[in-house]
């Protein structure tokens, strides 16, 4: 597993800190369109508070529709940076080096964006304050700790306190480097950032220490956070199709499906636009590759699980839910149909996709699989929510169903553009592939002769 | 008596680690000189004395100010104001041991990071750096007396250094 050229330090620096020194000549006017359809849906958001909720598709039974499954699936891409960066970091993988920052990166910004979501699902997005935070001593409004909706809050911020944490840490030697290179206020505001750094032994030590360590303190709070979010719908009272106890693996496993396949996707991407190609190389993609077939199947083992679960009791709220999602039936949306072409486009054909060799190495196939998984994930959330909440009892009578709004379409599609904007314009003031990672991993790399061969190898310290 | 900073440059980890044995041997004090480098070689790669540190205390000790205070909150909050909804308690367990994890993950990792910001002991002012240790040139720095400057200066250009440059500390 390792392939492409060792390069000089000297282009390393050279290569990844063009992002940052020079601006590409796409680079501000592909900001600017991101930013007018994240503008476009802010006045959207505007609109709905103004005029209420009325004008979107949620009613009186389906109450959680779009900006609910956006939520989960935005905090579903978050996953991605800590199964990347901490478990291959821990596990010492060298083929991690080039795809852990973006990764963690990208973790934040879906986060931010996943937090988002339910704020502007309430309509009133400053009563949050009261629901969420033990604050109004005056009012006596207090927060009921019972619920996960106030759990949710609390495992969320914890994570992106960490991930943000945790992201500066292991920039602090990259921002010593940027502070050498620039002048001006980037100059002072890297050297803030950098905190003294001179890349002394000690100084080594504890960098390499504290991504051991906060890796290792990351990984709980990473399976916590979706856990806790699969509880969200796990616990509801109201919703009996809801209530499995394979919720919780099934949401973190997806989650860690549709990250990777993210992050992959992201890389392709950027290796594209920043002519990458020595660093982000055709084997970190296959690496990928193949990691995420094991990650699918374990996926799949869940839905299968938790649709043979639901089954299997018998019960009848269950069952009309079921109907509702595999029965052909006389209801406005074609739930059955929906469900193959999810279970098609986010097991069936991104692992076909993935199992040769020479597909998995080649961007364009692994472009399409990683999209497809991301739209069948998405399709996922939004089949295991709404459906329950459309039969939500056995009554036919109380039955509805939930036809999404423009509202809604707009600002679940601004959000893609919003986290590809802040992408972006993190690429231009911090490296998002780590130089020192880099630099490391060339002057690791060696050669051994095993009999007649000569076959790639690392050196490493313990 | 005024100090200076000599900075030596060398191309490879060896002819640092014999410049260091080199002022060893002269007697300048350990803590006088320290390499700087542009990735992290392994401990003892320049002869240089293992490094101590005590991060993991900072960690346990978030940890376990972030489950004292998760608890105060996440327990005193029910017992202040109770929501009674029968048969559940007020004071449920679940709901206690979810937020003190996250409270306590959060308190180790704050503090972690505080730890790790104290404990670089970074130069903030003025920190010494070279363009051409960034393109992979290892760094001797000496912080020598003026009387020793030029014993220095002949130990590091002994040994191989591409370059010596002297600053007053």
């Amino acid at each position: 597993m390792q392939e492409g050229k060792v390069l000089p330090a000297a282009q390393v620096n050279r290569d990844l800190l063009r992002s940052i020194l020079e601006t590409p000549r796409w680079f501000w006017p592909v900001v600017s369109l991101l930013g007018m359809i994240v503008l476009a849906a802010a006045v959207t958001i505007g609109i709905m508070v103004d005029r209420g909720l009325g004008i979107t598709g949620l009613n009186y039974k389906v109450v959680w529709g779009f900006f609910i499954t956006n939520f989960v699936f935005w905090i579903g891409i978050s996953h991605a940076g800590v199964m990347l960066s901490a478990i291959l970091r821990l596990a010492k993988a060298e083929w991690r080096r080039p795809a852990t920052r973006a990764a963690e990166v990208l973790t934040i910004f879906s986060l931010m964006t996943a937090m988002i979501m339910p704020i502007i699902h309430t309509g009133r997005p400053w009563r949050i304050l009261y629901w969420a935070f033990p604050y109004d001593f005056a009012r006596g409004v207090w927060p009921n700790i019972r619920t996960p909706l106030v759990w949710d809050p609390s495992a969320i911020l914890t994570y992106l306190t960490s991930s943000t944490l945790f992201v500066l840490i292991a920039l602090v030697p990259d921002f010593a480097v940027l502070r050498d290179r620039t002048t001006g206020w980037p100059k002072i505001v890297y050297t803030m950032l950098a905190m003294g750094w001179e890349g002394n032994p000690r100084q080594w030590k504890l960098q390499i220490i504290a991504g051991v360590l906060l890796s290792a303190l990351i990984l709980p709070v990473f399976v916590s956070v979706h856990s806790i979010v699969s509880w969200d719908f796990g616990m509801a009272v109201a919703i009996k199709s809801w209530h499995s106890t394979v919720f919780a693996p099934y949401f973190v496993v997806g989650a860690v499906h549709s990250g990777v396949s993210a992050v992959v996707f992201a890389m392709i991407l950027l290796r594209w636009a920043y002519g990458w190609q020595d660093y982000i190389r055709h084997e970190h993609i296959d690496a990928l590759g193949r990691l995420l077939i094991v990650v699918a199947t374990g996926w799949f083992y869940f839905l299968v699980m938790e649709i043979i679960f639901g089954i299997y009791g018998l019960e009848g709220d269950e069952l009309a839910v079921r109907a509702l999602q595999f029965l052909p039936g006389d209801h406005g949306v074609a739930y059955n149909v929906w469900m193959i072409v999810f279970v098609g486009i986010t097991y069936f054909l991104p692992v076909i996709l993935w199992l040769p060799k020479a597909w998995r190495r080649n961007l364009w196939i692994m472009s399409v699989a990683c999209i497809s998984v991301n739209v069948g994930m998405w399709l996922e959330r939004y089949l295991l929510f709404v459906p329950g909440q459309a039969n939500k009892q056995f009554q036919t009578f109380t039955w509805n169903d939930y036809l999404p709004q423009w509202p809604e379409a707009l600002i679940v599609g601004a959000t893609f553009a919003f986290v590809s904007m802040l992408m972006l314009l993190f690429s231009r003031v911090f490296p998002l592939v780590p130089l020192y990672d880099i630099k490391e991993g060339d002057i690791l790399k060696t050669e051994m002769q095993i009999g007649r061969r000569t076959v790639p190898a690392t050196f490493r310290e313990d | 008596m005024a100090t200076q900073a000599i900075l030596g440059l060398f191309e490879d980890a060896s002819s640092a680690a014999d410049a260091g044995d080199a002022l060893k041997a002269s007697g300048v004090a350990e803590s006088d000189y320290q390499f700087l480098t542009d990735i992290p070689y392994p401990e003892g790669a320049f002869g240089e004395r293992m490094e101590r540190h005590s991060l993991f205390i900072w960690t346990l000790i978030g940890g376990a100010l972030g489950i004292v205070l998760s608890l105060i909150v996440a327990g005193m909050t029910p017992l202040a104001v109770p929501m009674t909804i029968e048969p559940k308690p007020i004071l449920a367990m679940p709901p206690l041991a979810v937020i003190c994890f996250a409270g306590a993950m959060l308190g180790a990792i704050l503090f972690t990071v505080i730890g790790i910001a104290l404990s670089l002991r970074g130069n903030l002012a003025s920190p010494h750096s070279d363009d051409r240790i960034a393109i992979g040139l290892i760094g001797l720095l000496v912080n020598a007396g003026a009387a020793q400057a030029p014993q220095v200066t002949e130990i590091l250009n002994d040994a191989g250094a591409v370059d010596v440059t002297t600053n007053r500390a």
